[in-house]
């Protein structure tokens, strides 16, 4: 299907799929800017998806109370977890989160209070196009604010190094508890978006494997800048609809692309600074070096330094 | 009590393939550092591989087996190539997405080729032995003796033979083993096609025990060798068999007393508590990062 042919109505919906994932994806990078492995954002996004749908739909709660109630169940989850696994190795505390996230899925499978196995439904439909991309941007803006904080600082040192971190009077449990807390609280608020656009929350979506989609997306992005998690939850949503062939295709593909971009680019599409290892960006970094050279005529040149 | 044996039986059958591909998984990630997400789609590849050679040519064992492991241990070859020889030496992650998306292109190629619905792997093997009221079917008794093998042939293959030697090598310090000459990456190659091969054989098992192959049974299938590997640790391929095998028959003894709903829970509670008591597995031993 040429792309001329599908309707505004369908690319609405897209984008706004591909925004409250972005936001997800955002939790997913707040989480791991100190050094978490989790593939329990879904779960988490799952776990505010369910308490804003009983919110609104049981007890009458505007939206924006249930965004907070979501997020507040998130960090609550979130603050638990990261206590429990921060002490662990890095696969291990991953793995921490797997089996979390399928505990939570047996749990609202059972309990028929949440729907069982067909899910929560009959929440109202409250957000819009507008109201997605408001929050991403909020995010976005408080989350680029957060990197350069104290605690943003703090949680980047206890990724590179917990032990220097610790030396330099950093409390590395708190802080990775808390960074995982809020990236949860932020996953939450986005599912609590998405189930008052999608209208229906199944167990299904708290699972390992939607959880390991989110962190795909976040690696894939570049887990080092807040705009590779943007970029990855919006790319990697937007271009399986692109590739419009039948659904096993498009997703052969997807899987390709992805495979191929993350060995020409370890560490995501979007980085910090341009990596001296990695021939791409290298090759990027002179070409704006160059284009710099020239836009600045005869700018000043540090010595040693090729044009 | 009877009953009770019953399950324990199933679960032992059932554990072993778990226990297998558990293996590759350990084998691979203590050798060349790299999660194969890849890893259980290559049981799905000798699923199909034997579906394929039954549909078409014959349904002799003697010749779906071995044929199936080939295919499971090119498709093991290519991943190698593909995703884990550019990503060696690097973080994790980057392994771990890299090989996931193969598993991505090949679940979906599967589905693209296979369709959607589980294809009937017609292959039989006759007759079951009972022992006291105990009813294990050849079939069952068939692919635990494959699993044995298999294990028994793994921990040769790595404690006494030259290659073997080098594996370890490279396992304990990559770039000692290479200056003192061996070729890591005929070494990758072994491991990972060795991996491969065994959970190709463990494919096949499965599609001869459930008498159907999906293009997607890797999935939790996968999941649950990869807790196995993680509760016995990486290193420990006695662990990795027993525990495999303990996990199985747990799950047959929950799903058969207390509810098959909770059939899937059992591996990760097991996960849980272990993780908990002993933060490295029980035998020990994930590589540092």
């Amino acid at each position: 299907m040429p792309l001329a042919d599908i309707s505004l109505a369908y690319w609405n919906t897209v984008l706004i799929f591909a925004g409250y994932i972005a936001i997800i994806t955002l939790g997913q990078y707040v989480s791991m800017s100190s050094g978490s492995l989790s593939v329990a954002h879904a779960a988490m996004a799952g776990a505010g998806a369910y308490t804003g749908g009983l919110l609104t739909r049981d007890f009458g709660a505007p939206l924006p109370i249930a965004m907070l109630g979501g997020a507040l169940v998130g960090f609550v989850f979130g603050i638990v977890l990261g206590f429990l696994s921060v002490r662990l190795h890095l696969l291990v505390a991953g793995l921490m989160t797997l089996a979390y996230s399928e505990v939570m899925v047996v749990v609202a499978f059972s309990l028929d209070y949440l729907g069982g196995a067909n899910g929560l439904t009959g929440v109202p439909a409250l957000t819009s196009f507008w109201l997605v991309y408001l929050m991403l941007a909020v995010l976005v803006l408080a989350i680029w604010r957060y990197d350069t904080s104290r605690l943003g600082y703090a949680a980047r040192a206890c990724r590179d190094d917990p032990r220097a971190a610790a030396a330099m009077g950093i409390n590395v449990a708190w802080v990775k508890s808390l960074t995982f807390a809020l990236g949860a609280a932020v996953a939450a608020l986005g599912g609590v978006l998405r189930i008052h656009y999608t209208l229906v929350e199944t167990p299904d979506g708290l699972g390992f494997y939607q959880g390991m989609n989110f962190l795909i997306l976040a690696v894939f992005g570049g887990s080092y800048v807040v705009w590779g998690a943007v970029f990855g939850g919006f790319t990697l949503t937007v271009l399986p609809e692109i590739l419009r062939f039948s659904a096993a295709d498009r997703y052969i593909l997807y899987g390709a692309v992805l495979t191929v971009i993350i060995i020409v680019r370890p560490q995501g599409v979007i980085t910090r600074v341009p990596l001296g290892a990695d021939g791409g960006a290298r090759w990027a970094w002179r070409l704006r070096k160059r284009l710099m050279a020239r836009l600045v005529a005869g700018g000043a040149k540090r010595p040693g330094e090729e044009r | 009590m009877e009953q009770f044996f019953q399950q324990v039986v199933n679960g032992v059958m059932v554990g072993s393939s778990y226990a297998i591909v558990a293996l590759g998984f350990g084998l691979t990630f203590s050798v060349m550092h790299v999660l194969n997400l890849a890893h259980p789609e290559t049981a799905m590849v000798g699923a199909f591989a034997a579906f394929v050679v039954a549909t078409l040519f014959t349904t002799n064992l003697l010749v779906v087996i071995p044929l199936a492991v080939l295919a499971a241990l090119l498709a093991g070859l290519l991943i190698e190539r593909l995703a884990i020889r550019p990503t060696r030496g690097r973080h994790i992650l980057t392994s771990f997405i890299a090989t996931g998306g193969l598993s991505i292109v090949m679940q979906n190629g599967a589905q693209r080729i296979f369709g959607v619905d589980p294809v009937r792997v017609a292959v039989q093997v006759e007759g079951v032995q009972t022992v006291g009221g105990v009813i294990a079917s050849n079939m069952q008794l068939m692919t635990f003796g494959l699993a044995v093998a298999m294990m028994v042939g793994a921990r040769y293959y790595v404690r006494n033979t030259r290659w073997g030697r080098a594996t370890r090598a490279v396992s304990e310090k990559h770039e000692v083993a290479q200056a003192l000459g061996v070729d890591i990456n005929r070494v990758s190659q072994l491991t990972v096609g060795l991996s491969t091969a065994m959970a190709g054989a463990a494919g096949v098992s499965l599609a001869l025990l459930h008498s159907q192959a999906t293009p997607f049974m890797g999935a939790i299938f996968g999941t649950k060798s990869f807790v196995c590997m993680l509760v016995a640790g990486n290193r420990h391929i006695e662990g990795i068999m027993f525990v495999g095998i303990l996990l199985g028959v747990l799950e047959a003894l929950v799903a058969g007393y207390i509810s098959a709903s909770l059939r899937d829970m059992v591996a990760f509670g097991i996960l849980v508590l272990v993780l908990y008591l002993r933060p490295a597995g029980i035998f020990g031993s994930y590589e540092h990062d």
